[in-house]
């Protein structure tokens, strides 16, 4: 019964962690098998693609990759992977499992990678694609990642990490892209990329094969230690405790300068005209206007603050990470290693391309060191020439005004960064006073705002 | 040339023959004759003293004592500057009650090794003073001589704080001579065949006493050549195999311990790794190096509350060959070297441990354990933990299992070097001289004064930090991992704990499987540990054998308290058969 499939695999989505659309009515309107991974049963291991659609966006669709593990009697030990039990189109009855829980299954997808080898590896409609340099590790059990947000990690003993898109859109994922275009140029400040897995029509990308870093930490739980150790000599500055995280900060800016340069060699340098760059920032905040009235009165002062950007005209840009936080960095015992070159998910592809910002190659990364309502501990400014670290005690107002605040001497005279530097603030605060006005980062951004512009 | 082999005493370490790789599980201990107890009251410590106390170093758990330079000498740097390589400083006793004393250790099932100074002597040495005032006489060529100054330029110089240069005038031969420590230590000339007979007959006379090997001081200098930094040189690992040659002959089960005060990738070549006729790579140098960063990378990371700086410099240490051992301490008798990390870790280390600058000395800081670490006691036993468990055999320094202080007021790195405090008693129980008489003054002051800290008082005390240091000297003594296994740094998700495991598996195929997790911050912190290598196994705690939940295919949980520390050894449960156990790879045979 195809509606009991349906059925099930929508309450399967609907209750995963990684389901996008929670909250909204939603329906399956198709369910797409791209195939098998092996030719065998017990379990018979295939990836679907599940359609949806929502009743409050009738014209759109969502597309969600399900690899299921379907076993014709009950497999007690995947119980809490269960997904439901129908009739499937080729099969029969099944029982269905999640495929990321079950290591028969997971196994199967390693041998494909396995053998693979240099060149990509075609059995059925899947694509396993592997790089050159890495043997990967074969008879080791894959274990499935507890701490993802939007895809399903799954480890494979200490060597590797697949990473599976859940919602994935047509095109290549510029994840997989800038990974490929990183590892074969080397860049010491990434996790290397083993192989992929892709759908030939489209292309359509599903899964990333990866470095797997035992010794590696969140960048943001590092940052936490530093700043639980300024917290607790609070009559100290940040170089005075012991937990200063200057000498961190100015290592991982080295890392993000590495991976900037080397992304500018790989994807090279274009231009874009600030006109459009503009315009498209000021069309953003007319949207921001109807979520947030209170947005009016500064709107004006707003938008002559993107106007001045028209004057910069034609600037070089270059791809770069798009989504550059702390929790996108991991410290490992090598060094920093930046890591999801997804882009900010929200945005459509297309958009992730170059950033839309088109932000200036002089200033490609500015990362703020700062726990959530507290001080900043240090600034990482990373450029594609040096990086440099500003500590908290050099830049000590209040966040909005922080990126205007005077940069060391000899620094501040471009016009160009001067203007970048009132813009993006400006820019970032009306993005995030569209959020619900419960919501801190919203109200707080429009007090923020208020002084940018006031 | 020697006397070769011959048992001159009654102590043949016979074990030392048996048991070739003692080294390697051994707990050594770094003793200050003239420090650790005085038995005839003249406010000097010696060998008799030392054979007082040997039943209480066997009471603590160590296994080899370390002794600094007791030869002849003016006492112009702790007795580093030796005048005579075959006698003794009357004041520390006589070769005879040396001899003793190597046979009391021995009786004790403790060894002993001493140290050895090849690069230089003291100027009062006989040879030195034949040499200013003969040059052409036999020891003309013992020293390196020049006319000017401006040879080895590219030599650094290591004692900034004192010396101006590493050439000297002398007035009585009209040259200048060379030194690469002070201006009264002048190095011996390696390029002399000579020199390397005298020292190999000066090791002879100690070793046919049945002593246990040397510590090399000051390794990397011996030899000097132009354009280069007089450092490592391939003449200076030449001569150390020749040693090894010597001592492998005519002292086989004697080690060699090398102070090399370099990064691991140089140090390890100190070992000499070499292809053997079986293909194996063994060691034909030393076989003991210090392995010099971890002391302070251990300091950084706990004042940082995070591991990497640990991390880190395991993760560049080399492998190193066959029938070798790193050597590792957190502090000795020399100021904490900062040698080895960067200006910028420097800088760190002075900012936050040597805030008076009174402590520093040279490129280092002269402090002991305890007050470095504000006398916290669960800082001292987390160190310890640490230096306990991390790969190497450790080096302990007299008077750290009681927390002893220092004296900063003190010339040059003597304010780490006060009497051991025994009992609250006059003199500290060390000596019962004049107090005024003393080598060196106790140390009075109202937080680590002999009143307060001392061996009597913590004996007295189970919940002591002497009492804890016994305890967990005596839970590694059970394990052959930490000396012999394999390391892995397991990471985690936690920056503040440091997590790692040791692995050994034995000829007979007996498996010793070790985690070791440590709270590197002063608060408690959760870990969540990847041990999927361990699924299905039991960790079972080490100091009280309580059994821990089984390791499972999720993240194993485990919360520390501030600077808290556990060792766990992993246990397969009865019933599960040991080849159903994933990860079961065997691979550290």
């Amino acid at each position: 019964m195809t509606d009991q499939r349906f059925t099930a695999l929508l309450a399967f989505i609907q209750h995963a962690r990684w389901f996008g659309g929670k909250g909204r009515d939603a329906q399956v309107s198709g369910v797409y098998r791209l195939g098998a991974v092996a030719d065998r049963l017990d379990p018979h291991v295939v990836v679907d693609l599940v359609e949806l659609v929502y009743a409050d966006e009738p014209t759109q669709t969502e597309l969600y990759q399900v690899p299921l593990a379907l076993y014709r009697e009950p497999e007690p030990r995947l119980e809490h992977a269960f997904v439901g039990w129908w009739e499937d189109p080729e099969l029969g009855w099944v029982h269905a499992y999640d495929a990321v829980h079950d290591r028969d299954a997971m196994g199967q997808w390693l041998a494909r990678f396995v053998r693979a080898g240099a060149s990509p590896e075609q059995s059925g409609p899947l694509v396993f694609a592997r790089l050159p340099g890495h043997a990967l590790a074969e008879d080791v059990h894959s274990t499935l990642f507890s701490g993802e947000q939007s895809n399903s990690s799954v480890m494979f003993g200490e060597d590797s990490l697949l990473k599976l898109f859940r919602k994935v859109t047509p095109g290549a994922n510029p994840d997989i892209t800038i990974h490929d275009a990183l590892t074969r140029a080397g860049s010491a400040h990434v996790t290397e990329l083993y192989g992929w897995v892709e759908a030939p029509e489209g292309p359509l990308h599903l899964a990333m094969l990866q470095q797997f870093l035992r010794t590696a930490t969140d960048g943001w739980q590092l940052a936490l230690t530093s700043v639980r150790n300024l917290y607790a000599e609070a009559d100290l500055h940040a170089r005075e405790v012991g937990g200063d995280f200057a000498a961190e900060a100015a290592r991982l800016g080295e890392a993000v300068a590495e991976v900037h340069a080397t992304l500018a060699d790989q994807f090279g340098i274009g231009t874009a005209d600030m006109a459009v760059v503009a315009e498209q920032m000021t069309e953003r905040l007319r949207v921001a206007l109807e979520v947030v009235p209170q947005l009016e009165s500064m709107a004006d002062a707003v938008e002559a603050t993107y106007a001045r950007l028209t004057e910069l005209g034609e600037q070089e840009v270059q791809r770069i990470h798009g989504d550059l936080h702390l929790g996108q960095t991991l410290r490992t015992v090598k060094g920093w290693k930046v890591v999801d070159f997804e882009g900010e998910p929200a945005k459509p592809q297309a958009d992730r391309k170059f950033h839309p910002l088109a932000r200036c190659r002089r200033d490609v990364a500015v990362l703020r060191l700062r726990p959530r309502g507290g001080h900043e501990t240090s600034t990482v400014r990373t450029t594609t020439r040096r990086p440099s670290v500003v500590r908290a005690e050099e830049c000590p107002r209040a966040t909005a005004t922080r990126s205007s605040a005077p940069m060391p001497a000899g620094r501040s005279r471009s016009p160009t960064r001067r203007c970048w530097r009132r813009t993006l603030p400006t820019r970032r605060c009306t993005r995030r006073s569209t959020r619900p006005a419960t919501d801190p980062p919203g109200w707080r951004s429009l007090d923020a705002l208020a002084r940018l512009v006031g | 040339m020697t006397a070769t082999g011959e048992q001159a005493g009654g102590s043949a370490p016979s074990e030392s023959v048996d048991e070739p790789e003692w080294f390697k599980t051994a707990v050594f201990y770094e003793v200050l004759v003239r420090s650790f107890r005085d038995s005839n009251g003249d406010g000097t410590g010696d060998f008799q003293g030392l054979i007082e106390k040997l039943d209480y170093l066997s009471w603590l758990g160590v296994d080899c004592l370390w002794i600094p330079p007791f030869f002849t000498s003016p006492l112009r740097d702790g007795g580093y500057d030796v005048a005579d390589y075959t006698d003794t400083l009357p004041e520390a006793g006589s070769v005879e009650d040396f001899r003793s004393f190597v046979a009391a250790a021995h009786e004790r099932g403790i060894r002993v090794i001493i140290d050895f100074v090849m690069n230089h002597t003291s100027d009062a040495h006989p040879w030195f003073q034949a040499s200013r005032s003969e040059p052409e006489g036999p020891y003309g060529d013992f020293y390196v001589w020049s006319d000017n100054d401006e040879l080895y330029e590219d030599a650094r110089i290591i004692f900034v704080d004192t010396e101006p240069s590493n050439w000297t005038w002398d007035p009585v031969r009209q040259q200048y001579f060379w030194h690469r420590f002070f201006s009264h230590q002048p190095d011996l000339n390696y390029d002399n065949p000579r020199v390397h007979d005298a020292m190999l007959e000066a090791m002879s006379f100690w070793l046919d006493m049945g002593l246990d090997g040397f510590r090399l001081d000051a390794v990397p200098y011996l030899y000097e050549r132009p354009g280069t930094s007089g450092e490592n040189l391939p003449e200076t690992h030449e001569f150390l195999r020749k040693v090894r040659r010597f001592v492998d002959e005519n002292y086989p089960g004697r080690v060699l311990l090398a102070e090399a005060n370099q990064w691991p990738a140089d140090v390890v070549d100190y070992f000499g790794g070499q292809l053997d006729e079986s293909g194996e790579w063994v060691g034909t140098e030393c076989h003991m190096c210090f392995h010099f960063p971890v002391m302070p990378r251990i300091f950084m990371a706990v004042r940082r509350e995070q591991r990497y700086p640990i991390s880190e410099i395991l993760e560049q240490t080399p492998a190193i060959p066959a029938g070798c051992q790193w050597g590792i301490f957190l502090r000795n008798h020399d100021e904490l070297t900062l040698e080895m990390v960067t200006d910028e870790d420097r800088d760190y280390m002075w900012a936050e441990y040597a805030k008076d600058p009174r402590m520093k000395a040279n490129i280092g800081i002269r402090r002991r354990l305890a007050p470095l670490l504000d006398n916290d006691t669960n800082q001292m036993e987390l160190f310890t933990a640490l230096l306990l468990s991390l790969p190497g055999s450790p080096v302990l320094y007299y008077g750290d299992e009681i927390g002893m202080g220092d004296n900063i007021w003190l010339g040059d790195r003597d304010g780490v070097r006060t009497p051991m405090q025994w009992t609250p008693d006059r003199n500290a129980g060390f000596s019962s001289a004049n107090p005024g008489r003393l080598h060196l003054p106790l140390v009075q002051d109202p937080v680590f004064g002999f009143q307060a800290v001392n061996v009597e008082a913590q004996l007295a005390d189970p919940s002591s930090l002497l009492q804890w240091t016994r305890r967990i000297l005596h839970a590694r003594r059970r394990h052959p991992a930490f000396g012999l296994g394999d390391f892995t740094d397991l990471g985690g998700s936690n920056p503040s704990v440091l997590s790692f495991a040791r692995e050994y598996v034995g000829p007979d195929g007996t498996e010793d499987r070790l985690l070791c997790v440590n709270n590197l911050s002063r608060y408690p912190q959760p870990v969540e540990l990847d041990l999927r290598r361990w699924e299905g196994r039991r960790p079972i705690e080490l100091l009280g054998g309580v059994p821990f939940p089984l390791i499972g295919e999720l993240p194993y949980l485990l919360t520390l308290g501030g600077y808290g520390f556990y060792w766990f050894r992993i246990t397969v449960p009865p019933g599960l058969a040991a080849d159903s156990v994933s990860g079961l790879d065997g691979g550290t045979a």
